[in-house]
């Protein structure tokens, strides 16, 4: 009985030990992946207003949406113009 | 031991059986294909309808206030709609209730990876869209769109009755302007033309998203900047500039950083 108990336990560590080293592998890779992207800072106001200006008068698409719709209220000089964050929330 | 082993043959046997039966048509079950030709013909109907753009521009979300739109103020174009069909796959999410209206979620997904994405909200009742979720390329949300309201059908107040500037599709091409070598895959010249400037526009397209490009050839003061390639993420994707000698091209869209940069040296 004692010797079942026993048996019951260490399976069921070696299964938690398991389950972990397969998180910490996959906990891995997804770290070592990540570092390899490069981060692309963020655009200056002036590069905001070229992309705005060229996205506004660009063809609408498929369903007849501009790709500036809803970037009208934007201004990079007026950055709070539009409501804050998590007004509408 | 045999007693031991029948639940897990009753679950093999459950399982197989999920497998291989046939699945049968739902009277509820929504043909997404069926879906997306609804949108898209009713996109050129105008239903007056309160809305609200929620855009990420360099992190921060900029949000408009509830504004009565009568439609989309332009008229979907058959070369976009074919565009958008041969690049996208639609695929049915589930249902959802937008403005009181029951909708189906249809998601709009890219037959090519890391490419920007849509989900659509869209009317059971009348095929038109009502809410949509643009994702870029790295799978953040970039844009939404919430009809708060839908006024009745035929009711159209003067004042919200704007004239639709009828958007002609643009497709004159003229020699002097340059074609890039390389052109990511899915994507169409859907417009170019020369500016006063002395630059040219391009745009091309997928049938949801842009690429535009500016070509320019400064001079004076502006052609002592530095040559050499600058990158920047503006929430909607990406801004290259790239420049060589009196050429500077500037590329705006959503796509991996390696596909505008060969596009980009493909026009220099």
């Amino acid at each position: 009985m004692t010797a079942d108990l026993r048996r019951s336990r260490r399976r069921l560590a070696v299964r938690i030990l398991a389950v972990c080293v397969v998180w910490l592998a996959f906990a891995g890779y997804v770290l070592v992946s990540g570092r390899h992207e490069p981060r692309i800072s963020q655009a200056s106001p002036s590069t905001v207003v070229l992309a705005l200006e060229l996205t506004r008068d660009a063809p609408a698409d498929a369903f007849g949406f501009r790709p500036a719709q809803g970037l009208e209220t934007h201004s990079p000089a007026r950055p709070g113009r539009g409501q804050p964050e998590g007004a509408d929330r | 031991m045999k007693l031991a082993k029948l639940p897990l043959a009753a679950v093999a046997a459950f399982a197989l059986a999920l497998l291989l039966c046939p699945r049968l048509p739902s009277s509820d079950q929504a043909d997404p294909a069926r879906l997306l030709e609804n949108a898209l013909t009713n996109a050129a109907s105008s239903h007056p309808a309160s809305r609200i753009w929620d855009c990420v521009v360099n992190g921060q979300r900029v949000v408009s206030s509830p504004a009565l739109e009568r439609d989309r103020f332009a008229s979907p174009d058959a070369r976009m709609a074919r565009l958008l069909k041969r690049n996208y796959a639609p695929l049915v999410e589930g249902e959802d209730t937008i403005a009181d209206r029951p909708t189906w979620v249809l998601r709009l997904k890219p037959h090519l990876k890391h490419r920007p994405w849509r989900q659509l909200w869209i009317d059971r009742e009348s095929g038109t869209i009502l809410a949509m979720r643009d994702w870029d390329s790295r799978n953040r949300l970039k844009r939404t769109m919430r009809t708060s309201s839908v006024a009745p059908h035929g009711v159209e107040r003067a004042a919200d009755a704007r004239a639709r500037p009828h958007a002609s599709p643009d497709y004159q091409t003229d020699g002097a302007i340059p074609s890039p070598r390389y052109v990511p895959r899915g994507y169409e010249l859907v417009e170019s033309r020369g500016l006063p400037s002395g630059g040219v526009r391009m745009v091309f397209s997928d049938g949801l998203f842009p690429i535009t490009i500016l070509i320019r050839f400064p001079h004076g003061r502006d052609r002592e900047h530095t040559q050499g390639m600058r990158l920047h993420d503006w929430g909607q994707g990406l801004v290259l500039s790239m420049r060589r000698g009196d050429k500077e091209v500037t590329l705006v869209g959503d796509l991996p950083r390696e596909e505008l940069e060969r596009m980009a040296r493909s026009l220099l």
